[in-house]
């Protein structure tokens, strides 16, 4: 049988070495001695004589025991025994070594019992529907009728393990053979059938599913599964929305309903990143990818410390506007921005950022900088007569004369 | 040469702060010359290492060198300790030695109760806090401090260039208000130029154990932490005058400098009514008499007094006793020894027992021993009998952690 298994898993590409013994760690440490793709079959009660030849850390030891036993000279499993079979000799191994060692050796020799606790499959959670004739594609209520039926029975088979599902495939098996699939995403663990249901309308209508000559049969699998996490609609207390209800639960509907139309790359959020540079300080990560949707869905980005006195959203590239630069360090008094004269009326900053000098050769803005002193940004938050507030920066050190070089990077909202 | 500027720098941490500062201490001290300092400070985090290589470029650079310590407590507390005189330096590092022995090698462990030791006789700039620690507990640890910094108590901010200067500024001087103590500008220095940036950054990921990629926010967000221009920062805390001349003020009320600070040998005990030269010279003429029965030579005599002479002058003679006590002991137990070397170039030490060259019988060349003109201490080798020595060393070594030496052997 274990030349079988060997022989087995070498068919489906994985190279395995099998060791067959009395005790799960005589058959450890064989299957560690054996060649691969081979197999060493320990006889009853042989186990002592077997591993007498292995290394230590057959013995499954950690390093430092094996270093610690290979320096006394210890280092073939049987170099233990004689120690071992001796009172003394045992009493010595226990102060000197951790419990590990010992007990690794007893239970590779079969005097203490090892159990096993076998891996068992996660349960998978699909359900079937087999018609009694084959379906066709008529209007396509006939298919959405079926993914209903699928998901009612479903999402209790969720809710029943505690989790809802992020990914959910339905796939029909058509009579020339072939299977067709329709692969949706959510916006959080979805145990309900209801949503699960108008998603996959959605999908359907949105992109149908080609049953060609007819299907026989259906399953609805959940690819993804969180854990269900459970809400008290009236005492969310940890991101309250304005009018009281928990945002994440109402935002999550219409973000998997977007994600069925646009597309799901194309529905995000900005996301915190730890960076200096403001346009490396967040990211785009599309909203159906968070997993189960920690840090918080809809937690503002303006929330995190360093975006403080940053605009929300900043200008996909930094734009150049022209300013008379009156003082060397101080802000501008007034910048030129889509063709209208913006006069300052309040400034606030400098905010001095360093570019990273270790990325300064791919720098974009202005070119190769002469210098690490030249590669600093000063950001100002500027209100304009109006009361408009902007961001912009001089790019380069505090210097006099008309070389200072202003951009925009943001629009206060 | 142009009048010292009225700003001078106290907030100075050079890299004897381990992973900390990015400068050397003489680096700080020449560019601080350079840019027209004419006092620096030099405070490392529980650490004086840096004192004394700062001490001797100031000397080079031609200003002065402000001797003093940032501590830091275990809640996050951070003042820079500046000592008034002697005795308060002395202080300042046994609370250092006191929280580095109780700490692994490397590290100091300081609670804020170990200020108690210090006494007083500081001046003290305790670091506005942001955000480590309450505005109330920080008051309240300035008072409990304040009969140690009684020469002067100052709350201190610097300017970061983040873009919120203008609010720690204010923060900080409402601090000071509220604690009732002056408010002091710093500029609370890493490095002594901003080219000094990458390295700096490059320590940060050291201690930070990452790469500079994955550094993000651990790191500065600019290089502003270099020495700036006294000029510069008179712009940067313009509006705070009063709070520009501190570091200046401070400096001018500190007597101390590390050149008061010379080797001190340990007292070597001395019967009542004698000092340590008297005492010499009585053994050495005992000794003398010992040697030569029949009389001291004339010229053996006046070798003794020459060199008794010059022994006091160099205030030497402490030493020699300690030699002779050992020595004394060795014979006592009768564990054989020798003085050798250079050392039997004198008629005392052979008067004292030490060596075996008899001076009446071959010429003495004492200078090559012990010279005025050189200014190193004397150098007596004395060799013991291998198998005993360790009876000797054990004898005359303080046991380890004692606070003093076991002196002498009873």
């Amino acid at each position: 049988m274990c030349r079988h298994i060997v022989t087995r898993l070498a068919r489906g590409g994985i190279t395995a070495r099998a060791g067959l013994a009395g005790t799960p760690g005589a058959a450890w440490a064989l299957a560690l001695a054996t060649a691969d793709g081979n197999t060493t079959v320990c006889p009853p009660g042989g186990e002592r004589a077997a591993l007498a030849a292995l290394p230590v850390a057959a013995l499954r030891l950690d390093p430092d025991s094996v270093d610690r036993l290979s320096a006394l000279g210890l280092r073939r499993i049987g170099d233990l025994y004689p120690l071992n079979d001796d009172a003394r000799g045992r009493a010595g191994l226990a102060r000197r070594f951790p419990p590990l060692v010992l007990d690794r050796l007893d239970a590779a020799l079969g005097r203490t019992f090892e159990p096993i606790s076998p891996l068992r499959p996660r349960t998978a959670h699909i359900t079937r529907f087999e018609p009694a004739a084959p379906v066709h594609d008529g209007d396509g209520t006939a298919v959405a009728r079926i993914a209903a039926r699928l998901a009612s029975a479903l999402a209790p088979m969720l809710a029943r393990d505690g989790l809802g599902a992020r990914r959910i495939a339905l796939a029909a098996f058509r009579s020339d053979g072939r299977r067709v699939r329709q692969v949706i995403g959510t916006a959080r663990p979805l145990a309900d059938a209801l949503a699960m249901t108008a998603l996959l309308r959605l999908a359907l209508d949105h992109h149908g599913l080609d049953l060609g000559p007819g299907a026989d049969g259906f399953t609805l699998e959940a690819l993804r599964t969180e854990p269900l996490r459970r809400h008290q609609p009236h005492l969310a207390l940890s991101h309250p929305a304005e009018d009281g209800s928990d945002a994440d639960i109402t935002l999550a509907p219409l973000v998997e309903r977007l994600a069925g139309r646009l597309g799901p790359e194309r529905v995000g959020r900005l996301t915190p990143r730890a960076h200096h540079l403001p346009e490396r300080a967040q990211g785009f990560t599309p909203a159906l990818d968070q997993a189960d949707a920690t840090p918080p869905f809809c937690r503002p980005l303006a929330m995190t410390p360093l975006a403080r006195h940053r605009p929300l959203r900043l200008l996909a590239r930094p734009l150049p506007v022209t300013t008379p630069n009156p003082s060397p360090d101080g802000p501008p008094e007034w910048f030129q921005w889509q063709g209208r004269r913006h006069l300052t009326a309040r400034a606030k900053g400098p905010e001095r950022i360093a570019l990273e000098w270790w990325r300064l050769p791919g720098w974009q803005i202005g070119g190769a900088p002469a210098g690490l002193a030249d590669a600093v940004r000063d950001y100002w938050r500027i209100e304009d007569r109006e009361g408009a507030r902007f961001w912009l920066f001089r790019a380069g050190p505090p210097q006099p004369g008309p070389g200072a070089r202003w951009y925009l990077h943001g629009v206060f909202t | 040469m142009t009048a010292p500027a009225p700003y001078v720098e106290l907030a100075v941490t050079s890299n004897f702060s381990f992973l900390r500062g990015a400068s050397h201490p003489h680096e700080l001290v020449t560019r601080a010359a350079e840019l027209g300092y004419g006092a620096i400070g030099l405070a490392d985090r529980n650490s004086l290492a840096g004192i004394v290589r700062a001490h001797v470029a100031a000397r080079a650079a031609g200003i002065r060198l402000v001797p003093g310590c940032r501590l830091v407590t275990g809640d996050g507390f951070e003042v820079l300790a500046y000592p008034a005189d002697r005795a308060a330096w002395g202080r300042l590092c046994r609370v250092l030695t006191l929280g580095k022995r109780r700490a692994d090698k490397g590290q100091c462990r300081l609670a804020p109760a170990d200020l108690r030791g210090l006494e007083g006789g500081f001046a003290g700039l305790a670091l506005a806090p942001e955000g480590v620690i309450s505005d109330d507990i920080f008051i309240n640890n300035i008072n409990l401090l304040s009969d140690i910094f009684n020469v002067s108590f100052h709350i201190a901010t610097s300017p970061r260039l983040d873009g919120c200067d203008a609010v720690r500024l204010s923060r900080a001087a409402q601090l000071a208000a509220r604690a009732g103590r002056p408010f002091a500008a710093v500029g609370d220095v890493l490095m002594h130029s901003p080219e000094r940036r990458p390295l700096l950054d490059v320590l940060g990921c050291v201690r930070e154990k990452c790469t500079l990629a994955e550094a993000g926010l651990r790191l500065a967000a600019n290089g502003e932490r270099h020495l700036k221009a006294p000029r510069e920062m008179m712009r940067l805390f313009a509006a705070y005058p009063e709070a520009l001349g501190a570091g200046a003020a401070i400096a001018e009320r500190l007597g101390f400098s590390l050149d008061q600070l010379a080797y001190d040998y340990p007292d070597e005990p001395v019967p009542t009514g004698r000092t340590p030269d008297s005492q010499l010279a009585r053994l050495a003429l005992a000794g003398a008499q010992a040697r030569y029965p029949d009389g001291v030579p004339a010229q053996v005599r006046a070798q003794i007094g020459h060199e008794l002479r010059i022994i006091r002058q160099l205030g030497y003679a402490p030493y020699f006793l300690t030699v002779h006590d050992i020595v004394g002991f060795a014979r006592r137990r009768a564990i054989l020894c020798q003085g050798r070397g250079s050392a039997a170039n004198s008629a005392v030490c052979y008067c004292l027992g030490i060596t075996a060259v008899d001076p009446a019988r071959s010429d003495v060349l004492f200078e090559r021993f012990v010279s005025a003109a050189r200014d190193e201490p004397p150098d007596i080798d004395v060799d013991f009998e291998h198998e005993r020595r360790e009876e000797v060393i054990s004898t005359f070594t303080p046991v380890t952690g004692a606070s003093a030496p076991v002196w002498p052997p009873r």
